[in-house]
């Protein structure tokens, strides 16, 4: 059971910083990135071949993948998205320019598999690096590993640090001006593009992060990112699309109900269920917008508290 | 040095295809305070919107202080010295009273930005009550204080005011106009008033323009245009 919990906090810290990428540049452009999806399986992939042709850790290569997601974030505005919002496009067509830009990084992914599976010879099309985690401690027969310390620490980090960033760096200040007023931004100086770059690269980034500690978790294949989309956008949206920290929230909750759901439903009702294990995260989406419907981060905890007979 | 602070030449704007100003020849004097007043639709706010670049402009130019400014972005436009208070959304109200002080002096370098808060909280004291507080939570007049002050933070060449009046209870809408000719004498601003309460506005101005659907129809002498047999009470609203 420690196992199963601490593999589902270091998948939850995953799709957690995901989820906050997501959220940052939907709220910075109005645009609900599709293409996350393959910038978290390019930081799979940096971390794979990194570490099969470099030697040492997987954590000496975290910080190259989130740079490289950076860098697809940086193509995806530069050569996409700022055209589209000069245009001001709609959303329909800044979400669907997305998914033409995740589908042409997937192929280039495919490409870059290829390539490992034929130059190098590694198996690169089907991969586990769970093993290459180091082990932190022994509770008898079970083995706890690094990564759910490390994402863990990561995800509050991260949560701190953007906090700060936003709340005490005149550039922060500026970003959440132009999210809440583009117009009133322009007119107090703030160059509105800047802002959004910044998003892009730091939402690339966060998917990066996700996607290197997520190969220590789950096994590694060139649609890994399609296969956890659905999971990134409801930790997204449980979290509410218009705060970043509660995106992170929502991303970890769904993260940990999807893991202790299908641990729990296939202990119930046989392994059979695991198949069916992308629903988990998406009823679990629809349950919590049923009752809030802006996401946790609309929730007002002194009522909800106070429902429950707790003052504080 | 020219005597106009802005400037259009024969513009032609609007919002995309649509087109709302025609042929507009506009000049704001150094120092002045020029008033556009104007009935609902008359396209004072697109005026604005065109000098600062948030409109499209069709043919035409706008200058500012002698230099041709009408392909130039609007946060290059704030760098140059525009200040401009939008009517809706001239706060930031998620941001607290400082952090929005703080954002409007994004320009100054950083060592100067702590200084000239405390100057803007000294023009406005009453703003230093609420320095904390999300700028979403203050009244109507404070939240016009609030925007000038941010427009101030980058000691401005030009101040332009777009319906500053709307909702506010006569008295405060004189407060507001005091401070504006306080503002201009006291750090020389050139400012650029469009109101739809004309008669406060035109008693301040020292010089008048009269929109009409696009269109020029007056400029000259505000007392004139107060009392102006047609127009005042035509377009203004103005009985006596």
């Amino acid at each position: 059971m420690i196992e199963i919990f601490t593999r589902a906090i270091a998948y939850s810290g995953g799709i957690a910083l995901a989820a906050a990428g997501i959220t940052l540049i939907y709220m910075a452009t109005g645009t609900f990135n599709f293409a996350h999806a393959s910038k978290v399986a390019w930081g799979f992939y940096i971390v794979y071949a990194m570490m099969s042709l470099l030697g040492g850790s997987p954590y000496y290569y975290v910080i190259p993948a989130a740079l490289f997601s950076a860098f697809l974030g940086f193509v995806t505005y530069f050569f996409v998205n700022r055209y589209l919002l000069k245009r001001k496009a709609d959303m329909v067509t800044l979400m669907m320019s997305t998914l033409g830009v995740d589908l042409i990084f997937f192929a280039f992914l495919n490409v870059f598999a290829d390539y490992l599976t034929e130059v190098y010879k590694l198996s690169a099309r089907y991969f586990v690096m769970e093993l290459k985690d180091p082990i932190i401690m022994r509770m008898g027969a079970t083995e706890i590993r690094a990564v759910p310390v490390v994402s863990f620490i990561s995800v509050i980090l991260v949560t701190i640090g953007i906090y700060l960033f936003m709340t005490r760096t005149n550039f922060g200040i500026a970003m959440r001006t132009t999210i809440e007023n583009p117009e009133l931004a322009q007119v107090l100086g703030i160059n509105p593009e800047k802002i959004y770059l910044a998003a892009w690269l730091l939402g690339g980034g966060m998917a990066g992060l996700s996607g290197a500690f997520l190969s220590l978790t789950i096994s590694g294949y060139p649609s890994v990112g399609m296969t956890i989309l659905v999971t990134l956008f409801a930790g997204s949206i449980v979290g509410g699309l218009d705060s970043i920290i509660a995106s992170i929230l929502g991303g970890f909750l769904i993260g940990m109900v999807e893991q202790l759901g299908t641990y729990s439903l296939s202990v119930a009702l046989g392994g059979w269920i695991c198949a069916y294990r992308p629903i988990i995260p998406m009823v679990a989406m629809v349950i919590t917008l049923l009752f809030f419907p802006r996401g946790l981060a609309t929730i007002d905890w002194k009522k909800v508290l106070g429902k429950l007979g707790v003052k504080i | 040095m020219t005597e106009n602070i802005v400037e259009t030449k024969n513009l032609l704007s609007g919002y995309g295809k649509l087109k709302v100003l025609f042929d507009v020849n506009f000049k704001a004097r150094k120092n002045d305070i020029t008033v556009v007043v104007g009935p609902n639709g008359a396209g004072k706010t697109t005026l604005l919107n065109s000098i600062i670049g948030l409109a499209t402009i069709h043919d035409g130019s706008v200058i500012f202080d002698g230099q041709d400014v009408t392909k130039v972005p609007p946060h290059k436009k704030a760098k140059l010295g525009i200040a401009y208070l939008m009517q809706m959304g001239n706060v930031a109200s998620t941001l607290t009273v400082e952090e929005n002080l703080r954002v409007a002096g994004y320009l100054m370098p950083r060592s100067e930005v702590n200084d000239r808060i405390q100057e803007i909280l000294e023009m406005f004291p009453r703003l230093k009550e609420f320095v904390h507080r999300k700028a979403g939570t203050l009244s109507g007049g404070e939240r016009r204080m609030l925007a000038i002050g941010m427009a101030m933070m980058r000691k401005p060449k030009v101040l332009m005011l777009d319906e500053m009046s709307t909702d506010l209870a006569p008295k405060i809408v004189k407060q507001v106009m005091n401070k504006i000719v306080e503002l201009r004498d006291q750090y020389d601003l050139s400012v650029i008033l469009v109101e739809q309460n004309a008669k406060k506005a035109l008693e301040i101005g020292d010089y008048a323009y009269l929109l009409v659907s696009g269109t020029v129809r007056y400029e000259g002498n505000p007392q004139e245009l107060l009392t102006h047999p047609k127009f005042a009470k035509l377009y203004l609203g103005i009985s006596e």
